[in-house]
Parts: C-alpha cells; sequence; structure tokens
C-alpha cells in the first residue's frame, strides 16, 4: 500500500479535471447565487441570463463550470440541460471558427450530440401531432418532419450536430432538403443555427438550457503581447452578440455562464454592448483558499486516486495544512505548488536528521569546508536553511565530538573522525 | 510634494516609551534633575523601571533622538518641551505633536503611514513593516523587516496616543481624526476612486504616483499585492505583457486588481 505523501504527489501531479468533478470547495455561497438564476429561468423567467465567473488562473473557472454542468446535468432534481464549451474564442478563419463553435456545443467531449435526443423526439412528436406549424419554423423541426424513416432522421440530426459525414450522405440531403455543406457561413447564420439546436432540445425535453463558456482569455491574441482584441475574436464576440439576441428574441430559457480571469473580462467589457448582457450578474471566486478547504481539497484530491484514508492520516494533513503559508494560497494551483514542495521536504526530513547529513558530507571529504560548500552537496541543506548556517547544529556536533569547528572566515568544519583515520 | 526613497528610512527610536504612564515614570526620573549615563547606573534607575542595563541605555538614547531627553556636558536631562510638559504648560496629546512635528523625519513617516491607510482603508502590521523595510533599506529579508518593525512599533504607539489609528488583531486602522499637523492631502481610498470592479494595475500605480515617486509606487504595490490579500483580489496576467505589471514579492506579475467582496 502506498504511502499517504506519496499518493498525495500522484494525485497532484494533475492541474486540470479529467472527469468533470463531483466536489467544489469553499463556493457554497456562489452556487447558491448561481442556483437562484437556474431557479429563475425554471420558474418561467423568459430569454437567457448572461453571467460571469472571474477567477485568476488556477483559482478554478474550469472546474466551478464542470462541477456546475455534472451537478446539473446528473442530478433529477433539475430540470436542466448543461453544455461546457472549453474555448470561448477559436483561432483561425473567421468561418472555421464558428463552425468549430457549434461542433463544440453538439457533438464536443462530454456534451450530447442531437442524436441522443432521438427517442425524446420520437415520444414528443407522438404527443404534439396537431402544433406542428408552429414549429416547422425550426429547420430541423422542419428537415425531422420530411423524414421517411429512422435512418433519414438519425442522418438529419447529426449533420446538425455538425459532424462530418460521408460524401453519399451530404449527396442525399442536398438532393432530399437542398442542404448545404456547411450550414454556417456567417455569424447570423451561426446564431440561428444555435437557437435552432438549443430550441429542439427545449421543446423537446423541456429543459432549461445551462451555456457554460470556458478560455475567454483567448479574446487577445497571445503574438501582439497586447491586451486588446484580435480582429477574428472582435468578430467572434459579435457573433456571440448576435447570438444572445436570438436566444432571447426566440424565448429560450436558460442561463450563460463565461468563465473569464479579470484580465480578459476587463478586455471584454470594453465592448460595451456585449458586457450589458452581463452587468450585476458577476461571481467572483473565493481568494485566498482558507486552511479547512485545503484539507477538504487534499481528501478529495486522495479520494480520486483512490487512496483510502487512516485515522492517522487527519493529522499528517492536518500538519501539511498548517505549514503552508498563508500568504501564497491565493488560488488552487499555489496550493497545490506548495503542497507539493512541503511533502518533498518532509519525506526527506524523515529520512535523515540535518545533523546527519551534515556529518556524512564531512565525513566524505578530508579537507575542512565552509557552510557554503557544505551546503552545495545537499538539496535537503540548501531547502532547509536557505540563508545562514544553523550554528546551533554545529555547535552541538562540536561538543559531541563529531566535528571540529574552525575559526577561519568565514568559519570552516571538519570531521573528527577523518582525522584519526589519517593520522593511523 | 512626492515622497521618495529617503522618507522611508525608519528612525531608531524603538524603545522610546510607548505609554502614557511610561512617559510619565521617565520625567519623574529626571525632573529638574541631570544625570551622567555612570550616574544612572549606580543609581540602578534601570531596576525601578525594570528593563536590563542595555535595555535602559537604549531607552536612553532613543529619547535622546526623539528630543524627548537632551544631552548636555555628557548629562542626560528633560528637553525644553518635556520640561513644560512636567510643568503643567502642555497637555500630553500636545506635547506628542509638538515632538513629532520637531523631528522631520518622524513627521514624514508617520504621513506616509497616514497617507497609505487613507488609500488601502486598512493595511496589515506585516505590509506596513515590508513597505518601509523594502524601500527605505531595499531589504526584504525577516531581519530587515523585523527591525524595522521594531522602529514601526514604537511610532504606532505615539500614533495611538494620539488616537489617530487603531490596532486591530494586526490590522492597523484609521480613526476620524482632524489634525492641522500633518500634510492634508485630499486622498480618496482605492475605492471611491475607481468605481469601476476591475482596476488594471497600472492605474492604481499612476494613482499612487500622485504622492510617491514612481519607483517608491511600484515597491509599496509589490508589498501591498503581496500581503494585502483579503481586502483585494491581485490576479496574474496569464502572460506578462510589460504594461504595467507589479512584480510582488513572490515574483508574480500583477495586471489587475479588485475588492474582495467576501471580506
Amino acid at each position: 500500500m502506498k504511502s499517504l505523501l506519496d499518493s498525495l504527489k500522484i494525485s497532484l501531479d494533475r492541474i486540470v479535471p479529467i472527469n468533470d468533478p463531483n466536489y467544489i470547495i469553499g463556493e457554497e455561497s456562489l452556487l447558491r447565487k448561481f442556483q437562484f438564476w437556474v431557479d429563475s429561468t425554471l420558474l418561467g423567467q423568459q430569454g437567457f441570463l448572461g453571467t460571469v465567473v472571474i477567477g485568476q488562473v488556477g483559482n478554478g473557472k474550469t472546474h466551478f463550470l464542470r462541477y456546475v454542468k455534472k451537478h446539473y446535468n446528473e442530478s433529477p432534481d433539475f430540470n436542466v440541460h448543461g453544455i461546457y464549451i472549453p474555448d470561448m474564442f477559436v483561432g483561425g478563419p473567421f468561418v472555421t471558427a464558428l463552425n468549430s463553435i457549434y461542433k463544440f456545443i453538439f457533438s464536443g467531449t462530454g456534451n450530447y450530440s442531437l442524436q441522443n435526443y432521438y427517442d425524446s423526439w420520437k415520444k414528443y412528436i407522438s404527443q404534439n401531432k396537431d402544433n406542428m406549424e408552429t414549429l416547422s419554423k425550426n429547420i430541423i423541426f422542419r428537415y425531422l418532419l420530411n423524414c421517411n424513416n429512422r435512418d433519414e432522421e438519425q442522418l438529419v440530426l447529426s449533420y446538425f450536430s455538425n459532424e462530418t459525414l460521408f460524401p453519399d450522405q451530404l449527396k442525399f440531403l442536398r438532393s432530399k432538403f437542398g442542404a448545404k455543406k456547411n450550414f454556417i457561413t456567417n455569424d447570423v447564420e451561426f446564431a440561428a443555427s444555435i437557437c435552432d439546436g438549443l430550441e429542439f432540445i427545449q421543446q423537446i425535453t423541456n429543459k432549461s438550457i445551462l451555456l457554460l463558456f470556458d478560455e475567454v482569455d483567448k479574446v487577445y491574441s497571445a503574438e501582439t503581447n497586447s491586451s486588446c482584441l484580435s480582429r477574428v475574436g472582435v468578430k467572434i464576440l459579435t457573433a456571440y452578440r448576435q447570438l444572445f439576441d436570438q436566444l432571447n428574441l426566440r424565448n429560450i430559457r436558460g442561463v450563460i455562464c463565461v468563465g473569464t480571469t479579470p484580465e480578459a473580462w476587463k478586455v471584454l467589457s470594453n465592448q460595451t454592448a456585449f458586457e450589458r448582457r452581463f452587468r450585476d450578474r458577476k461571481i467572483i471566486l473565493k481568494v485566498p483558499k482558507d486552511k479547512s478547504d485545503c484539507v477538504k481539497f487534499i481528501k478529495n484530491r486522495l479520494e480520486e486516486v483512490n487512496y483510502e484514508l487512516e485515522s492517522s492520516d487527519e493529522e499528517t494533513i492536518f500538519n501539511l495544512v498548517s505549514n503552508l503559508n498563508e500568504e501564497k494560497t491565493k488560488t488552487w494551483t499555489d496550493v497545490i505548488s506548495q503542497l507539493n514542495y512541503k511533502s518533498e521536504v518532509t519525506k526527506d526530513a524523515i529520512v535523515s536528521e540535518p545533523a546527519d547529513i551534515i556529518v556524512q558530507i564531512l565525513e566524505d571529504d578530508i579537507t575542512a569546508m565552509s557552510w557554503a560548500e557544505i551546503k552545495a552537496k545537499n538539496a535537503v541543506l540548501q531547502k532547509m536553511y536557505p540563508k545562514s548556517a544553523p550554528t546551533p547544529i554545529f555547535t552541538k556536533l562540536e561538543n559531541l565530538g563529531k566535528i571540529k569547528i574552525l575559526s577561519t572566515s568565514p568559519k570552516t568544519y571538519e570531521s573528527v573522525m577523518s582525522e584519526e583515520d589519517s593520522n593511523e | 510634494m512626492l515622497f521618495v526613497k529617503q522618507d522611508f528610512i525608519v528612525p531608531n527610536i524603538s524603545n522610546i516609551p510607548t505609554n502614557k504612564e511610561k512617559f510619565f515614570n521617565l520625567i519623574d526620573i529626571f525632573y529638574q534633575r541631570s544625570y551622567t549615563l555612570k550616574e544612572l547606573n549606580s543609581l540602578s534607575v534601570f531596576e525601578k523601571m525594570k528593563v536590563s542595563k542595555t535595555t535602559f541605555r537604549k531607552i536612553i538614547n532613543h529619547c535622546v533622538i526623539l528630543g524627548i531627553l537632551c544631552k548636555m556636558n555628557n548629562k542626560y536631562a528633560l528637553s525644553k518641551d518635556t520640561k513644560r510638559l512636567a510643568e503643567g504648560d502642555y497637555e500630553f496629546e500636545e506635547f506628542i505633536y509638538k515632538l513629532i512635528s520637531r523631528n522631520k523625519g518622524l513627521n514624514r513617516i508617520i504621513t506616509i503611514i497616514i497617507l497609505l491607510l487613507k488609500i488601502f482603508t486598512s493595511l496589515r502590521s506585516k505590509t506596513l513593516y515590508t513597505i518601509f523595510a523594502f524601500i527605505g533599506k531595499d531589504r526584504v529579508d525577516d531581519s530587515a523587516i523585523s527591525s524595522v518593525g521594531r522602529n514601526l512599533r514604537a511610532i504606532f504607539s505615539l500614533l495611538k496616543m494620539l488616537d489617530i489609528i487603531q490596532v486591530k488583531t494586526n490590522t492597523i486602522l484609521l480613526n476620524n481624526f482632524q489634525g492641522d499637523l500633518f500634510e492634508c492631502f485630499n486622498v480618496l481610498s482605492l475605492e471611491s476612486n475607481f468605481f469601476s470592479e476591475i482596476i488594471y494595475i497600472d492605474t492604481v500605480t499612476d494613482y499612487l504616483s500622485k504622492f510617491f515617486d514612481v519607483n517608491v509606487s511600484k515597491k509599496i504595490l509589490a508589498c501591498v499585492s503581496t500581503y494585502e490579500i483579503r481586502n483585494y483580489i491581485w490576479t496574474k496576467g496569464s502572460l506578462f505583457k510589460d504594461q504595467g505589471e507589479i512584480k510582488n514579492l513572490h515574483g508574480e506579475y500583477i495586471t489587475t486588481v479588485m475588492l474582495n467582496e467576501r471580506r
């Protein structure tokens, strides 16, 4: 069985969550706030609410968004469908970028393709045969209503999930519906297509939609080293504005949540037309992290690598956390790097006492050594005494007769043992 | 007036009396008398004051620096101001004001402390120690900070006697006070000066540069952004752009600051 410190080290190696996390620490009040917004869309508030999660690099923005997605998608209490989009801004040419974003929404990792709703669609259509006319404005419904069999319907759904289709499938769609290869060629079509997709989901499942956008920092280009929007960035932003307006116009219920660094949000807020859709609905992730948060964090991380906590571990964890420097626990990344460093030192310290290390180093060498020379030979000593020599240890060793202190400037030390050996 | 590096050099006055009672104890000893240091030692005055011989010598020295005592022909006696306090010409607070105004360096340091407290509303004592050590001594190691801290605590005690500041669990807060002694600046706190929630750090540097030299402003922000992490959220940029970021004492480049709503 692996020790606690080993397991902790393994569990801390990972920075970004792989699976959507099922825990979140210290953000209870933010979740309540968020729940309030979600509730208001469930209770019949029409249109989309724009919300922002602000936190600096490594503070858990991605964690928050992915937790929220899992939390709402998996719990049957909520009538909510969460969609996580890992990149709000995509590089490259404008139209390609819009297509990639669309693709993320309906077939990105962890999101459901429209094909998943086939059964719900069948159920829905059997119950609502009469009001089909109002729905036929939605292009997905229109295509589906004109399909002859299951295969055709599923093909239509994968087409609207923007999946890559075979040429003969495309040929069929073109001859039957006049469908184009790419149905998004500008920002208006981008907004309209997403609205169609989301409306389709909302109509047949009657759920509120959560759109969770991540990595908003990509809004400004890294190459220019400046805090301004890249040209494509501005265009994508306009497309989003179009989208948010469309969502409201078409009465689709839901919440948009954007995870951003303060820096990126500052850049975006200069686009006032965009920013006003989010005004007054900001949540700011907790800074700094408390010690009790850190304890919970360690336990959750250990759980992720299937480590079973023993009763004695509580104390070890508590000691680890109480050694953390409170000024350096602003973000989870800070906590992780401090814990990594601390767990290394504690491990080495258990193996050997500094006094033993010093004696060992001096015994290995026949010449007298200064503190700087001794320190250079051992990483543990460097970490333990970054500044000046541990004089009490040297005095103690001299009293024990293990070493000699020579009053040179700077002071040098030599092993008594080695002298005896050479005398013989 | 802009404050520069030299204004941040804290005088060595850590052992001055820190409350009214101790002041009057000292006055009792010297009232209408004068002694050489030898005489004081032989009289064992230090035992009456419950301090060691060396500490007592420091008390005498620091009091001379501040102008509580004066030294004439190797003999220590009360200074003019202290005499007038002893004779009842001055109120105690008036006396402290006189002491501070006589001492230009001390006056500046106190003005700086008040100014910083006005801008940041409250500061941890560690932050203030680090600011004065970093700017005055160009050092941020523990020994520099603790020696500056000793001297600043003596100054804090003077300010507490004047009821200008209060210290609450390592945090220093400014009281409302009316005083014409210290240069009055028209200072707004960061909160009231910047309305928007997210502030670029270079705007804060600009704001501080109204009162401090640019390099000093940057150093102040480096210290504040390292230790004042509960009232404000100082955030690293995602990439270093060389656009007025502040490098804090942990080596992070800070680009923006927000008010922490949860404090």
